[in-house]
């Protein structure tokens, strides 16, 4: 199982997080039970200033910046290929 | 049943609705909250007949009983001056206007002084409580006799008081010859507030009207109707904590002032509820799908509502601003604020883990300043006592 963890903190959200709204819905069907989604509250990445990185999103606990549905799916789709 | 020490709250309201076919109340209801808030005074005065005439009437009664009880003449002198000032009809030897005051201070000591409407009721514990009361009369007051009530009030009691188009209401139809009565009215809140031990002032007496209405035949009102209702209860507290505290070794400090505070618990903005959370070794579930164009509301046990902070106090000064509501979690702390008589802000002012970072204080100036407006929305606007804390 794969986490993401989409963070819905203020910074994150302002900048972009919003579009994650009906992101389980664009999920495809073969992500269904392999990947799941957990919000978050600030995962602490825009710290520091760290605002140009936002919105940010965990997977499996890595932090993968500027983070889109688009590019969070390539990732996902790759990772299933690899686990193969 | 806990002895009241802690001033009590009065909340004061009342409904009424016009006889058919006037298009002016006879009925009126003046209160007054007097001497620094501690005591308030309820009077409803019902004019003869129904109309401009009666609500003149019942006008002057209201607003002259009301400057008597609460000014500090002894009781039977003041009523001696009241009741030579009210005009009495000629024909009838009946006052214009009947009058019940009730006298409250906010430690609970009451009087209810009555001329003429239904008896008051005081309803305590899911019952009507009975007083002893005392009947003064005066040679000059042309056979006019007042009821005087000394009582204690306890926490949670309910003063309700009717004019006679509610206990009258159905009077003379086929389905309720006799009219409602006090004792309908009486069985009727007895058995709502059984269903709804928590219902408002407000919410009672705007029932109240609505279910005497019912008693009409066609619903059409025969007589003006006003039903007020003083309750008496503790305030209701809520804490809203939004920030974590400046230095991060108070953390532990902020988790317990909130885990300890008996009231209504809300905490707006993430990082201070992941603090919270950590200290007080709770879990957090935030809901993915923004409601209202705001991040979703989270849950977390021990806190009756997690949201995310500035964008979402932001909303909030809007919505009270404007009196709004939408279906965003602001509109839910808006309502909780409402509900509630005092409210708690706890504001920490720690940024951020790097200081030095020059966009940091504009984050603390937002949080401060839509805290300083919140503020005086809730004082000015709702009426709210409001207790501002940065740690
Ligand atoms: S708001 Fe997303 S990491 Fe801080």
């Amino acid at each position: 199982m794969i986490t993401v963890e989409i963070c819905m903190g203020t910074t994150c959200f302002v900048l972009g997080g919003d579009s994650f709204s009906d992101f389980e819905e664009k999920m495809p069907v073969e992500m269904a039970g392999k990947v799941e989604l957990v919000a978050g509250r600030c995962l602490g990445l825009c710290r520091g200033g760290k605002f140009e990185g936002a919105p940010y999103v965990k997977i499996n606990g890595v932090p993968v910046g500027n983070a889109t549905p688009t590019l969070v799916l390539e990732i996902l789709h790759e990772m299933l290929r690899s686990e193969e | 049943m806990d002895n009241i020490q802690a001033p009590l709250l009065i909340e004061v309201d009342w409904q009424s609705t016009l006889k058919t076919g006037q298009s002016i109340c006879g009925d009126s209801v003046v209160a007054v909250k007097s001497k620094e808030q501690q005591r308030y005074v309820l009077v409803v005065s019902d004019g003869l007949g129904s109309g401009v005439k009666a609500s003149i009437l019942s006008q002057m009664t209201a607003t002259m009983a009301a400057k008597f009880v609460s000014s500090d003449m002894e009781l039977p002198v003041s009523l001696g001056v009241m009741m030579d000032a009210l005009p009495v009809c000629q024909v009838r030897k009946i006052s214009y206007a009947t009058f019940t005051i009730v006298d409250s201070t906010l430690d609970g000591e009451t009087r209810v002084i009555e001329m003429g409407n239904p008896p008051f009721l005081l309803i305590r514990n899911h019952a009507v409580v009975r007083n002893d009361s005392r009947q003064i009369s005066s040679p000059g007051w042309s056979g006019r006799k007042i009821t005087v009530t000394n009582m204690k009030i306890e926490p949670g009691d309910r003063l309700v008081v009717l004019s006679d188009g509610i206990t009258q209401a159905g009077l003379g139809s086929v389905a309720c010859k006799l009219g409602w009565r006090s004792k309908g009215c009486e069985d009727y809140l007895l058995s709502r507030l059984q269903q709804s031990p928590d219902l408002s002032a407000r919410q009672i007496a705007s029932e109240v009207v609505k279910k005497a209405i019912t008693f009409e035949p066609g619903f059409l009102p025969h007589d003006d109707m006003t039903c007020a209702v003083m309750y008496y209860r503790k305030p209701r507290e809520l804490m809203l904590m939004t920030g974590p505290p400046f230095r991060d070794s108070k953390d532990k400090e902020w988790a317990n002032r909130l885990y300890n505070f008996s009231g209504r618990k809300i905490v707006c903005g993430g990082t201070t509820a992941n603090i919270l959370a950590r200290e007080l070794g709770a879990e957090i579930k935030t809901g993915l799908k923004p409601v209202g164009g705001l991040p979703a509301m989270s849950s977390m046990e021990g806190v009756d509502l997690v949201t995310e902070g500035i964008l979402t106090l932001t909303r909030v000064v809007t919505l009270l601003e404007n009196n709004e509501s939408d279906s965003s979690a602001a509109a839910v702390i808006v309502e909780e604020l409402k509900n509630h008589d005092i409210i708690y802000i706890c504001v920490g002012t720690r940024v951020n883990e790097a200081h030095q970072d020059p966009t940091l204080p504009a984050e603390l100036d937002i949080r401060r300043n839509i805290i300083k407006r919140m503020k005086q929305l809730l004082e000015d606007k709702y009426l709210k006592e409001v207790e501002v804390d940065y740690l």
